[in-house]
């Protein structure tokens, strides 16, 4: 067995393959403590990358991936510990430190300014001149880099549009290209793939290994093991900020890595696919011939017809930016329809009435919480417009303060207590605090975006049991996700959405040709679609 | 000199401490920074641009001749705003202090401190307080108005056209986006508003040297809080500012025009058309605007 200890495993040589052992060390980073508040983060991690290597650094959410990466680029100070680049010791208390020494990274929340144009954002990190204050500059001109680097990966990028209009998957290529451009020697990767569909990761990894081949070094912050197993040299896996081992990733398997990932026996994967035992009934939602239109007028979803019934799963797939935004909000009422229906047992919508929806949002930072307010209060948001818990205008602050305690067992969020602000909970709490508030009242329908992005495994499975239950219960479940995986382990029925029209596909089949082609906008058989 | 050139003059010459500090405030609210303590440094500049043009006969340069020099004033008083520009960023940029109430705080003690300072000066006991003017360069404008208006275009070219422009914008959008380009966030938020102290200590020394060669207490007469209107209705580009600066200078010209054509309104009414033009102008002028992202909200480096 290779080992469990920390410092002592990194610096056995017998864990090492023959092709990374040739490989010289890069990077030591020894010691580090990062301490928020009372809460250590990091306490005295090890970590070694050899170079020109594909290194993953894998952990579960909290377990401190990101604040070591963090550290690495010049982004949070540690307490104490000491970073060696190329056998000296180097001192990377900035941002622009850790640049000069060819250090740059991809953030999981994109660092691109929303209002920039991606030629912009470019522009901003290119390479220094004299007088930038008084020398006439052309964004185009100080971008050429960055352009030469989407070309060279293919990619065909809206330059001149605003960042903040452009899907999330655009702007992660906005945000790699920008990366590349630096020339770093080194590549962090924050958790890349979250918002990636399956042909994208792929090619993702494919841009990693040409990036190796260029005798570049990538870290490559993980949660998911069959990512790790596909493109990385070496895993080195953290719990609770510390290192629990450092090894070659051809000397391990995915169940020993999940063990040390989770500190449990491994687990077993989460498809467990429901059968469509329940015979088909009638369809209590119906959505028919919707039009409806994005935030700037343009229409994304032109006329699409779709149905749910009593305790059935309803998967929607597809690549971000295709619509699913949209029809999620018009579906939960947050949104206007230009044309078409939307009925509940074939009555229209009744905002007080049927159905009771429940919404699970896809940005839990910015749509699903106010993130600077309690975890009791974000759990009540909604209650509180109910009768039973006012009094007049003011509110009945004991009975909220139950329902949010009860629903903080409920579904088991990990937090000191309800008036812990929810930005102090890891992505996966935060994440239960949504789906409590979206389940909290057995809605009838449930409309989820998403809604295990970013989540490490325990998490998944656990909001996975929230989504079943409520089948079970006789929900409507609508589920738009860009992980096909995750639509394949719950749905009963799946559609795949493309430039705004739904198209069947059918799960059983896994056919990843027409997967690849449905995903793409290309129906599967296109005569028979007009 | 025709009515229509001397309208045209004089609301130039009444928008220009109006441009000045716009523009300031401009490139300040762009790096993500709100000062609303424009007033009071408007304010102080007027009172020192006063007092240095008095104090500099007592200078004896050769350079700049003999008797009051305002220049000398004017010099003085964009210091005096960096001064105060520098006590504003100490608090909100070091101190990551609420940028509103530091600036509210900046113009109450502006507006006690030129007071009481006023009342030691030997001549204000005859409450006589004229100083020299500055020389008019083009009919009734001095040479603070062409500085203005020229450095409109200025002001927009380095903004827009410059690498050091796209990267204070970027600090007043997304700050931490700003910071991993390896711009130094705080030291542009800093240097934006000592710019923003200059532009208003100029404006103020318009106000004392340049229209009318005095000081009265509480002179600026909430020019600050114009010109903050201005910056948002301009949508915190230059030549918005210009436009929204000269619409308010055109009614305050027609303030004057009234009174000195004896319009039957009463005289409070008339005083109150520059600042009902800025609230039709907040009103019908911001709806389609979009502030910076992170206007306002300190930045703490993690």
């Amino acid at each position: 067995m290779t080992q469990t200890g920390g410092t002592a495993a990194v610096s056995n040589p017998s864990i090492h393959s023959s092709l990374s052992a040739s490989k010289p060390l890069l990077l030591r980073m020894q010691g580090i403590v990062k301490r928020y508040g009372s809460v250590a983060a990091l306490s005295g991690v090890d970590f070694e990358v050899r170079s020109g290597e594909i290194h993953a650094l894998l952990g579960e959410n909290g377990a401190g991936k990101t604040t070591l990466m963090h550290v690495l680029a010049g982004l949070a100070k540690a307490d104490s510990g000491s970073i060696i680049l190329s056998d000296r010791p180097v001192n990377l208390n900035s941002a622009l430190a850790a640049r000069r020494h060819g250090i740059a990274m991809v953030h999981q929340h994109f660092t691109l300014v929303p209002a920039f144009t991606a030629s912009e954002n470019w522009a901003l990190d290119s390479p220094q001149r004299a007088w930038p204050a008084l020398r006439p500059f052309r964004v185009t001109e100080a971008a050429h880099r960055a352009f030469d680097h989407a070309s060279a990966l293919g990619w065909e990028l809206p330059t001149d549009t605003r960042v903040a209009d452009l899907s999330i998957g655009v702007q992660q290529r906005i945000e790699i290209v920008k990366a590349l451009a630096t020339e770093a020697k080194i590549l962090i990767f924050d958790e890349p793939t979250a918002v990636l569909t399956g042909a994208e990761i792929g090619e993702l990894f494919a841009t990693l290994r040409h990036l190796r081949e260029e005798g570049r070094t990538v870290i490559l912050i993980a949660h998911k093991l069959a990512e790790i197993q596909a493109v990385a040299d070496r895993v080195t896996v953290l719990r609770r900020g510390s290192v629990v081992a450092s090894t070659a990733v051809s000397m391990t398997d995915a169940r020993q890595l999940a063990a040390w990932m989770t500190g449990d026996p491994p687990i077993s994967s989460a498809s467990d696919p429901i059968n469509s035992s329940s015979a088909p009934k009638s369809a209590a939602l119906l959505a028919s011939e919707l039009v409806v239109s994005d935030d700037r007028g343009n229409q994304v979803l032109n006329g699409i017809t779709l149905d749910a019934s009593r305790g059935e799963i309803v998967g929607i797939g597809g690549v971000d930016g295709n619509g699913q935004a949209e029809l999620a909000e018009a579906l939960a009422g947050l949104r206007a329809i230009d044309s078409g229906s939307l009925t509940w047992d074939d009555e229209d919508f009744d905002p007080r009435g049927a159905p009771r929806i429940g919404y699970i949002p896809q940005d839990r930072r910015r749509m699903g919480l106010a993130i600077t307010m309690t975890v009791g209060e974000n759990l009540v948001f909604d209650a509180a417009r109910e009768a039973r818990y006012r009094c007049g205008p003011f509110l009945r602050r004991r009975a909220l303060n139950q329902l949010a305690d009860d629903l903080i067992q409920q579904f088991d969020i990990r937090t000191s207590g309800r008036s812990q602000p929810v930005s102090s909970l890891s992505g996966g709490n935060q994440q239960k605090v949504v789906v409590a508030r979206a389940l909290r009242e057995n809605p009838d329908l449930v409309i989820a975006m998403n809604p295990t992005r970013g989540l490490d495994i325990n998490a998944t499975r656990f909001v996975y049991e929230q989504l079943r239950a409520a089948r079970i219960r006789g929900a409507s479940i609508v589920l738009i996700s860009t992980d096909m995986d995750e639509i394949a382990a719950l749905s009963d029925r799946a559609v795949i959405i493309s430039s705004g029209k739904l198209t069947p596909y059918v799960l059983d089949s896994r056919d990843t040709a027409q997967l690849g082609l449905l995903l793409g906008g290309f129906p599967a058989n296109s005569e028979s679609q007009h | 000199m025709t009515a229509i050139g001397g309208a045209i003059l004089g609301t130039m010459s009444l928008a220009t401490p109006l441009v000045l500090a716009a523009l300031g405030e401009t490139v300040v609210q762009r790096a993500g920074v709100v000062n609303v303590g424009l007033e009071g440094m408007i304010l102080t500049g007027a009172f020192v641009a006063f007092v240095g043009t008095e104090m500099s006969v007592r200078l004896h340069w050769h350079l700049v001749g003999y008797g009051p020099n305002p220049y000398v004033g004017l010099i003085a008083a964009a210091l005096a705003g960096v001064l105060l520009a520098v006590v504003f960023a100490v608090f909100v940029v070091k101190l990551s202090a609420n940028q509103v109430v530091v600036g509210v705080a900046l113009n109450l003690m502006a507006l006690g401190l030129t007071g009481t300072l006023l009342r030691l000066l030997p001549r204000a006991a005859g409450g006589f307080l004229n100083t020299q003017a500055l020389p008019q360069v083009f009919y009734s404008l001095t040479i603070l108005t062409p500085m203005a208006f020229l450095a409109v275009p200025a002001v927009w070219w380095w903004l827009f056209r410059t690498r050091r422009g796209l990267e204070l914008r970027a600090c007043g959008e997304q700050p931490v986006a700003a910071e991993s380009a390896g711009v130094p966030v705080l030291r542009r938020r800093t240097a934006a508003i000592l710019f923003g102290g200059a532009m208003a200590g100029l404006a103020g020394g318009f106000l004392s040297v340049g229209d009318v060669p005095t000081f009265q207490e509480g002179m600026s007469s909430g020019r600050g809080f114009i010109a903050l209107a201005i910056v948002t209705s301009g949508r915190w580009n230059p030549w918005g500012c210009l436009v929204a600066a000269l619409l308010f200078g055109f009614a305050d010209r027609l303030q004057i025009q009234g009174q000195a054509l004896g319009i039957h309104l009463p005289h409070d009414l008339l005083l109150a058309a520059p600042y009902v033009a800025t609230l039709l102008i907040l009103a019908f002028g911001t709806g389609w605007s979009q502030s910076p992202a992170a206007l306002g909200r300190p930045y703490r480096r993690a």
